[in-house]
């Protein structure tokens, strides 16, 4: 009950979750709720404005530049975006992590060299890293995936790595390695839980950055596969035609913003719940 | 909150495009023209490209088609085949170039010296079939073919001719930093993906254009276009799509002018590879495909379904060839036939940079009714340049991919040279029977003999189905109403052809 008690006085937390259960309803259970096959086209329907029927039943969104149901293919985009979120952030923050617990522990030649990587990361914009990687890998879900792993590393990696100089002078690690404790035993019992806070608040900003990430480089053509229901590609789909039908940009758009949102007001809330100032 | 700003980006890109982006409205003598993109080079002999306008503003060719593709004089008066294998043209003896130099027969031998460079990327495909060539007298050259030639009168209309101190050098540089011909249009500005500036060449041997100025802007964004187009920012633009027709004729500041284009959109099908070195894999391919729905709903009716890349109004066009019928039933029939009872998978490479304005959109309608006869197309969509070197250089592009070619002068000699004879660069089929006759029909100067040749090459590349004929496009064009001026079929904007709708000027 503490917890929980503790979890609602933070506002943005409670908002952040609230704005969060519809995007993770459609991812989980798509194909139960969608009311037509994302990838079905009716040509005859092409642009169907919200609330009409056409050929395949009714479409509460209206449909896209194939006939395809709007609403079936935003539910569907929640898969391909939750999907990229997560994996995205659990293989930065891991390789992130690791790099950073390395550089801090061990300090010295091996510290001046990855944090020399580090600032080669920092000094290209994201971006090109990105379109560079796609246009040698080729585009598709999983090349997605990887890039933007291997691209959102370096914000844990400072992160931890500053932890860690923090926490290895502190007395109860100095009381281990005087009883004999192993640098393992010591990584594994003492840095990494007190770092992983500082980890899990930025997975949960990296989320909202890396949903984003895949949206952009499906705008820009070179995510996932034309045809994928992600909420870039219906977004970049529905641009040209825009004066035509708003709805496929307009509700990609929409869901995108309550997404990112979401997970930046949780990450807000989790950094002021481990904040031990605001626990007093 | 960083993130939020990025977002409100995304979802506002597209209501920014309408936004007015500072026009300052044009002059009666101004003529604008908006490029999707601009070309990378000004240089008159390398393949034009997306810098065919402006070359065809500043430069003049031998010969020069008219709006209808029919063959005009132009820097050649008059031309006639000497022998089977040597056409003499006679040249204008009242032009010079914008700088004032003297254009002669020997300033014509020059360029065409330069064209053949091999060691250079040159617009050399027309004129592969010359061998020598040589200067009669200062206003006569004579062009000797390897075989005869019918059509290299037409040809040497793109054998842009620019002046003796410049065609000395091999490379780009001199033109691309102040290109100088005889058109009608001289060379004022070139900013790099922004816009072209071009002024009346007033002494123009064809008489001063109707306009004093011409500028080619940039702009990639087809939603920006129109709204240019609509506050009078541009005065024409290209590959409209079908559905913004009815807004733009309602706007009352400009039209609508269409006109049936060249270029032939086809599916490659690799016949070198499985699963296409089936010939019944191919025919249920083209029978799965339902292309009259397509062009109908994506293309909104602009567009002509084919039965093979050889247009109606096309020397030697045969009717009775005619475009394999919908029938799914059929294609799950031969693909039994050809073991691929369970269907098969396969990739769809694509390009934005074929098919015109939809063609995203077209290439998921044929995956999905491919997959309606159990043919899983991916789609796998790269940049124009990686596509054309997987299908060129590389040979490694995927089984199936998006491909097109253009007629030429009405003929199809350009278009089964490009799309069917072995020795090319973009093709991997390779069938002697096919090659021999299209071989035959170039170098055929009976015309009789040559329409018939054609014919039988069209039923046999039906029957063979190394493509799926798509269509060829309507091509959308929306001007201005201060214009007057008609789409060419050659899919080109000669801005000469222009004139203000009042008729002032010229």
């Amino acid at each position: 009950m503490i917890v929980i008690r503790r979890l609602c006085r933070s506002r943005l937390l409670v908002v952040g979750v609230l704005l969060s259960v519809l995007p993770l309803a459609f991812a989980i259970a798509a194909p139960l709720i969608a009311p037509h096959p994302p990838n079905e086209q009716t040509l005859s329907d092409r642009f169907l404005p919200p609330l009409s029927s056409g050929a395949r039943g009714y479409h509460l969104l209206g449909t896209d530049a194939l006939g395809r149901d709007l609403l079936s293919r935003i539910i569907y985009g929640a898969q391909i975006s939750m999907l990229v979120g997560v994996t995205v952030v659990i293989i930065g923050g891991l390789l992130g992590t690791g790099v950073g617990i390395v550089a801090g522990y061990w300090g010295g030649a091996i510290d001046a060299l990855l944090m020399r990587i580090v600032d080669v990361f920092l000094a290209f914009p994201f971006l090109l890293i990105a379109l560079v990687l796609m246009a040698m890998l080729g585009s598709g879900l999983s090349k997605v995936i990887i890039v933007l792993g291997l691209t959102s590393w370096v914000p844990y990696a400072r992160v931890a790595r500053a932890q860690v100089l923090g926490v290895k002078e502190r007395e109860f690690v100095e009381a281990s390695r005087a009883i004999g404790a192993g640098r393992g035993r010591i990584i594994a019992r003492h840095i990494v839980p007190n770092v992983m806070s500082s980890v899990i608040v930025i997975a949960s900003f990296r989320v909202a950055a890396a949903i984003l990430s895949e949206a952009t480089l499906s705008f820009l053509g070179v995510g996932v596969p034309p045809g994928t229901p992600s909420w870039g590609g219906i977004l970049s789909e529905g641009r040209p035609y825009m004066l035509v039908s708003w709805g496929p940009t307009v509700f990609a758009g929409v869901m995108i913003m309550l997404t990112a949102l979401s997970c930046n007001l949780i990450g807000d809330g989790v950094r002021d719940l481990l904040d031990p100032r605001w626990r007093k | 909150m960083r993130r939020l700003i990025v977002v409100s980006f995304l979802i506002l890109l597209g209501i920014c495009s309408f936004s007015v982006l500072g026009s300052a409205g044009t002059s009666d003598q101004e003529f604008v023209v908006a490029i999707t993109v601009l070309g990378d080079h000004f240089d008159p002999h390398r393949p034009p490209g997306n810098a065919a306008y402006p070359l065809m503003a500043v430069f003049d060719g031998l010969t020069r088609l008219n709006t209808d593709g029919e063959l005009c004089p132009s820097l050649a008066q008059s031309w006639e085949a000497v022998d089977e294998t040597t056409w003499r043209f006679h040249l204008r003896n009242d032009v010079s170039f914008h700088n004032g130099e003297q254009f002669t027969a020997e300033v014509v031998k020059q360029n065409i010296a330069r064209m053949l460079d091999p060691k250079e990327p040159r617009a050399s495909y027309f004129f592969s079939s010359i061998v020598s060539y040589g200067v009669v007298d200062d206003y006569t050259i004579d062009v000797v073919t390897v075989r005869p030639d019918p059509l290299m009168p037409y040809k040497v209309s793109g054998l842009f001719v620019g002046p003796a101190s410049m065609v000395g050098n091999p490379k780009s540089d001199q033109f691309n930093a102040h290109p100088v011909g005889t058109g009608p249009f001289e060379f004022v500005e070139w900013i790099k993906g922004e816009r072209i500036v071009l002024r009346a060449n007033k002494t123009y041997f064809r008489g001063a254009p109707a306009f004093s100025r011409v500028v080619f802007r940039e702009i990639p964004d087809a939603s920006s276009q129109i709204a240019e187009l609509l506050v009078g920012g541009v005065d024409i633009i290209e590959q409209v799509r079908s559905e913004f027709i009815a807004k733009i004729e309602a706007s009352g500041v400009a039209h609508i002018a269409v006109a049936p284009g060249a270029q032939n959109q086809v599916v490659g099908l690799r016949p070198d590879i499985a699963p296409f070195s089936d010939k019944r894999v191919r025919q249920a391919v083209n029978y799965a495909l339902d292309i009259e729905s397509i062009i109908s709903a994506i293309l909104g009716g602009y567009a002509h379904h084919q039965a093979t890349p050889i247009h109606p109004s096309d020397f030697g066009f045969n009717p009775d060839v005619l475009p394999y019928p919908y029938d799914p039933a059929k294609a799950r029939e031969l693909l039994a036939e050809a073991g691929y009872k369970d269907g098969l998978k396969v990739d769809f490479a694509i390009s934005s940079g074929v098919g015109g304005s939809s063609y995203a959109e077209v290439a998921q309608a044929i995956a999905f009714q491919l997959g309606e006869v159990g043919i899983q197309a991916s789609i796998v969509s790269m940049d124009f340049a990686t596509l054309r070197q997987r299908l060129y250089t590389d040979k490694s592009i995927s089984p199936m991919y998006c491909w097109n070619w253009k007629t030429w002068f009405n003929d199809p000699d350009i278009v089964m040279f490009g799309l069917y004879y072995s020795d090319t660069y973009s093709n991997m089929i390779d069938d002697p029977t096919l090659d021999a006759m299209i071989l035959d029909a170039r170098f055929c100067m009976d015309a009789e003999k040559r329409s018939a040749l054609y014919k039988e090459l069209q039923a046999l590349i039906r029957e063979e189905a190394y493509y799926v004929p798509l269509y060829y496009l309507e091509n959308i064009y929306a001007v201005s109403n201060r214009i007057s001026w008609t789409p060419r079929v050659d899919e080109r904007i000669y801005v000469y052809d222009a004139v203000p709708a009042g008729g002032v000027g010229k």
